[in-house]
């Protein structure tokens, strides 16, 4: 009778222990992961309520802008305006996902804070506000009271109600607006001209697959296989193909485009070449080639080294005035000097006759506005692309200031300092900072 | 006695000298400008007054009736006596300094760069490894067009860690150490190439559940990506 007893009680009690064990850690687990949602849930609501109180500020300050008539508050208002659309821009990024009316409200506030340093530049330089401006103000103002509308219906319940619902997160009443932003055209990287790429400039007939084969393989010469691979309906539709050099060591995603029939990219899809001869070797295989490939007056710029490849960048000189915006990458093999990589889109795009005006300003004239002390290493005339797509007349002044390298553009015209680059050469290349957030290479990309 | 005098006199004429030299080296000009004065200090002070929109005349050199009226202007602007003359506090106030060193600005390193690359190379790792080489460019280049889409947020990092926005960032895959081939499509992308052509969405049309992802245009597929807009 003992005995049998004494049989169950061992395994039922460690089975006991092991449940109540499961248990209390189930418990925790709940817990902790309570914890968590909460701790999400509270960092999100912490993004919404800062993204609700800087719209607001944006409707006051745009308010208060429609009625003061002094530069000087403008300015204030307006760098106001700036600083709150950026900031709720980034608490809206840190919301979850909230589909087209999240990226409507970003694209949006976006433009707002464009807007806003666009027409602060124009102050800077002694131009007021104009009609124009101010019927962009006015339209983005309306749109403002909207979106500021939609926060307050979106309030969770108050008072006695309050205690009974469960509260959703209310970042999500973001996803029930429809707000009718305006389309807005101004002078910046944002405006809706800006959204869609320029192909004024991209010239030629249609192509048909055959043609796009044959002139890539022109371009390649001798001893590829070409395959056909993929098209490209996007920004600029190509025909797509895949190139085999005869060694077999991989191949070539390569695309020509249907209108023009030329090769824009080509890229190197296999692991890269191991490194044997020198790079100013593969340097000079690079300026070979592109002269090689048809286009005339390009100059290198900047190269960088990579894994078993020489990076070079070229751009179009046209008489003694650089163009920045027509560029061609180039990457060459470290193994053999032979072609490895290929990026003519933005010339493509870019690439046409331009009519250059004569400077207003002489090089003396214009080195005479840079600050005093500084030493000038090398100048030369360019024409630089504005975040806007137009393009002005710059002398570039290469600077040495205690022993850091700078690029100044002096507007030609007018003698206004219209961007400085700082200039951070490592073991790879050079690099170009525009600002700690955009590290560029190569120059004007 | 006598020329331990003598000694501290010379001495204490030294350190006086010095210390006047040390103070007029910081920020006072030595000599007074005015109408007439020349060179390249005058020069300095015209830049100034043109940038500021004071004057308007030729950056010369030659302190000319144009230059004092800009003088007077900006010192009537600055609160300061309107003489026409640079002193000390006009010289001052328009930020010249004139025997001192150029601002001695030091140089930062370049760590910035390799940190995004670092970001971007881990970030196509995670979403793309196995792929075709292109289609790791095609989706480092698909978060570099959303940095520069007003429609997301504005910095790679900004791209890569919006709630919601990649799979492969969500469920933490985004913290295994990638490996050289991720940072070469990185690097490729931040070089300027796209195989994408400026697709900012791409998607995996056998384990894709937003039926809305499948209305938008498509610009390429790639391995088993399908890269829209």
């Amino acid at each position: 009778m003992k005995h049998k007893w004494m049989k169950y009680a061992l395994p039922l009690l460690g089975a006991v222990v092991v449940l109540g064990a499961l248990v209390n850690w189930g418990l925790r687990e709940r817990q902790k992961q309570h914890d968590y949602k909460a701790y999400m849930d509270n960092l999100y609501s912490k993004s919404y309520y800062e993204l609700v109180g800087h719209v607001q500020n944006i409707q006051t300050d745009l308010e208060k802008l429609a009625v003061s008539g002094d530069p000087e508050q403008n300015w204030i208002l307006l760098s106001n305006v700036w600083r709150h659309a950026d900031s709720a821009q980034q608490d809206l990024g840190q919301l979850p996902e909230l589909g087209v009316p999240g990226s409507d409200m970003s694209k949006y506030l976006n433009q707002v804070s464009d807007f806003c340093q666009v027409i602060m530049q124009r102050l800077s330089r002694r131009q007021p506000i104009d009609v124009e401006n101010q019927e962009v103000l006015d339209t983005l103002l309306a749109s403002c009271v909207q979106v500021v509308d939609s926060f307050t219906t979106g309030q969770p319940p108050q008072g006695e109600e309050a205690l009974t619902t469960r509260i959703e997160a209310p970042y999500q009443a973001i996803q029930q607006t429809s707000i009718e932003y305006p389309h807005i055209i101004y002078d910046g990287p944002f405006s809706e001209t800006r959204l869609s790429p320029d192909m004024t400039h991209f010239s030629g007939d249609e192509v048909d697959v055959e043609t796009a084969r044959r002139h890539l393989s022109a371009f390649l010469g001798d001893g590829y296989t070409i395959e056909r691979g993929l098209d490209t309906q996007g920004d600029v539709a190509t025909w797509g193909f895949y190139a085999i050099p005869a060694d077999g060591s991989g191949q070539f995603y390569a695309s020509v485009s249907v209108v023009g029939g030329r090769v824009l990219t080509l890229l190197w899809d296999s692991p890269p070449p191991q490194a044997v001869i020198d790079e100013e070797d593969a340097y000079q295989a690079a300026i070979d080639l592109v002269a090689d490939k048809g286009l005339r007056g390009m100059v290198p710029q900047y190269r960088q080294r990579e894994e078993g490849m020489l990076l070079v960048t070229f751009a179009y000189q046209q008489g003694d005035v650089l163009c920045y915006a027509d560029q061609v990458k180039v990457q060459v093999s470290l193994a053999d000097g032979s072609l490895m990589g290929w990026e003519a889109t933005n010339y493509y795009m870019a690439h046409h006759r331009r009519d250059i005006p004569d400077p207003e300003l002489s090089a003396e004239e214009a080195q005479a506005m840079l600050r005093q002390g500084l030493s000038v290493v090398d100048r030369q005339l360019a024409m630089i692309p504005r975040p806007t797509g137009e393009e002005i007349l710059c002398y570039e002044f290469k600077i040495d200031n205690g022993g850091q390298t700078y690029l100044i553009y002096i507007n030609a015209m007018t003698g206004h300092e219209e961007e400085i680059f700082k200039l951070v050469e490592n073991e790879n290349g050079m690099l170009i900072i525009k600002d700690t957030n955009q590290v560029v290479n190569p120059l004007w990309a | 006695m006598h020329w331990k005098k003598i000694v501290s006199i010379v001495l204490i004429c030294t350190l006086a000298f010095l210390l006047a030299g040390c103070d007029y080296a910081l920020a006072v000009p030595a000599t007074v400008l005015h109408w007439g004065s020349r060179g390249g200090t005058v020069n300095e002070v015209q830049r100034r007054l043109k940038q500021w929109g004071y004057y308007d005349g030729a950056v010369d050199g030659i302190y000319g009736t144009g230059t004092s009226l800009a003088v007077k202007e900006f010192q009537r602007k600055n609160g300061l006596t309107a003489d026409g003359v640079v002193g000390e506090s006009t010289a001052k106030a328009l930020g010249i300094r004139l025997k001192g060193s150029s601002a001695g600005a030091s140089a930062g390193g370049g760590g910035t760069g390799s940190r995004d690359l670092e970001l971007l190379a881990r970030a196509v790792y995670a979403e793309a490894r196995g792929e075709p080489y292109t289609g790791q460019v095609a989706v480092a280049a698909v978060i570099l067009n959303r940095v520069e889409s007003p429609k997301f947020p504005n910095t790679i990092a900004g791209v890569i860690y919006q709630p919601g926005a990649f799979t492969a960032v969500s469920d933490g895959q985004i913290n295994m150490s990638h490996g050289d081939e991720a940072r070469r499509a990185a690097r490729d992308a931040l070089n300027g190439w796209d195989p994408s052509y400026g697709a900012l969405f791409y998607y995996n049309p056998v384990t894709a559940i937003d039926p809305w992802i499948f209305n938008l245009p498509i610009h390429v597929r790639i391995g088993k990506h399908v890269f829209c807009k």
